[in-house]
């Protein structure tokens, strides 16, 4: 089975895209397409300008963290200060620690 | 990086099996099929894993980051620095089939240790920064020493923190 799709969904359509699929997923996709109420190109086109978008979203860097200006002066007056760990922290993090070297790893 | 404070290895999808990875959130497991390997690529993000052979059992991806002031503070008059480095845990996941053992915390102690070792050879960051990827994870740093950002799901910790705690003991 063959779908054919137009490229660009901005501009002028003036390439296409052919693949190859099984007969299921094109009957899959035809009721998409359906459902929408649009073409099987545009249905085909919208899902991977979307499926794009997510990409990029997942890969870009992170924006950076903002604090209230009071509390980032307070995190500065003691940057190089641990803050207090629980006893209960503490016993956490020391089984953690022990559940980690006991783990049987082959990776 | 071989050390008694970390035992993850970097994400290989040559080596590691990221398919059949569940966690229960989908997000977090597209992430590690999909992205991880190429985040790596593009430098964006790197992903360490906890895996039995091909098996994950649980990763983490690290990424540099900043943390600002709102406005600017009153120790600016000071010269002290009105931004300051951070790394950010960005995702931490757990697969369902070995969730509820402890791997979660041993993760993060994991990463500790791995940032702890990197602050001290590599670039200085003088905070730890994670993104809550929903309420569970936001309660789950919180109840590991982080500290919320208001109206954010991100927390944080001072690196000085991070480096006790992966030291202690």
């Amino acid at each position: 089975m063959y779908i054919h799709c137009g490229y660009n969904l901005a501009m002028a359509a003036t390439t296409e895209i052919t693949f190859r699929l099984s007969p299921e997923d094109k009957e899959l996709i035809k009721r998409g397409a359906e459902l929408e109420g649009t073409s099987v190109s545009m249905f085909l086109r919208l899902a991977a300008l979307e499926r794009m978008r997510e990409i990029m979203k997942a890969l870009e860097p992170p924006l950076p963290t903002t604090l209230p200006a009071h509390t980032f002066e307070q995190l500065m007056a003691s940057i190089d200060e641990p803050d207090p760990i629980s006893p209960e922290m503490k016993e956490r993090f020391i089984r953690a620690r022990e559940t980690l070297g006991a783990l049987q790893l082959q990776g | 990086m071989k050390s008694p404070l970390v035992r993850s290895v970097p994400f290989d999808p040559a080596h590691h099996s990221a398919v059949g990875f569940d966690c229960g959130n989908a997000a977090l497991n597209t992430w590690l099929t999909l992205h991880a390997h190429r985040a790596r690529q593009m430098g964006t993000a790197h992903t360490f894993v906890l895996a039995d052979a091909s098996t994950v059992l649980a990763y983490y991806s690290l990424t540099a980051t900043s943390v600002s002031a709102a406005d600017a503070p009153r120790s600016l008059a000071h010269g002290s620095p009105q931004t300051i480095p951070a790394w950010l845990i960005a995702r931490l996941a757990v697969d369902r089939h070995v969730q509820g053992r402890g791997i979660g915390v041993a993760t993060l102690i994991d990463a500790f240790g791995r940032l702890t070792i990197a602050s001290l050879n590599g670039p200085a960051a003088r905070l730890v920064v994670v993104d809550a990827i929903d309420h569970g994870a936001h309660k789950f740093y919180e109840k590991n020493g982080f500290r919320s950002v208001p109206e954010s799901n991100r927390l944080f910790m001072k690196m000085s923190t991070t480096r006790q705690i992966a030291t202690q003991g």
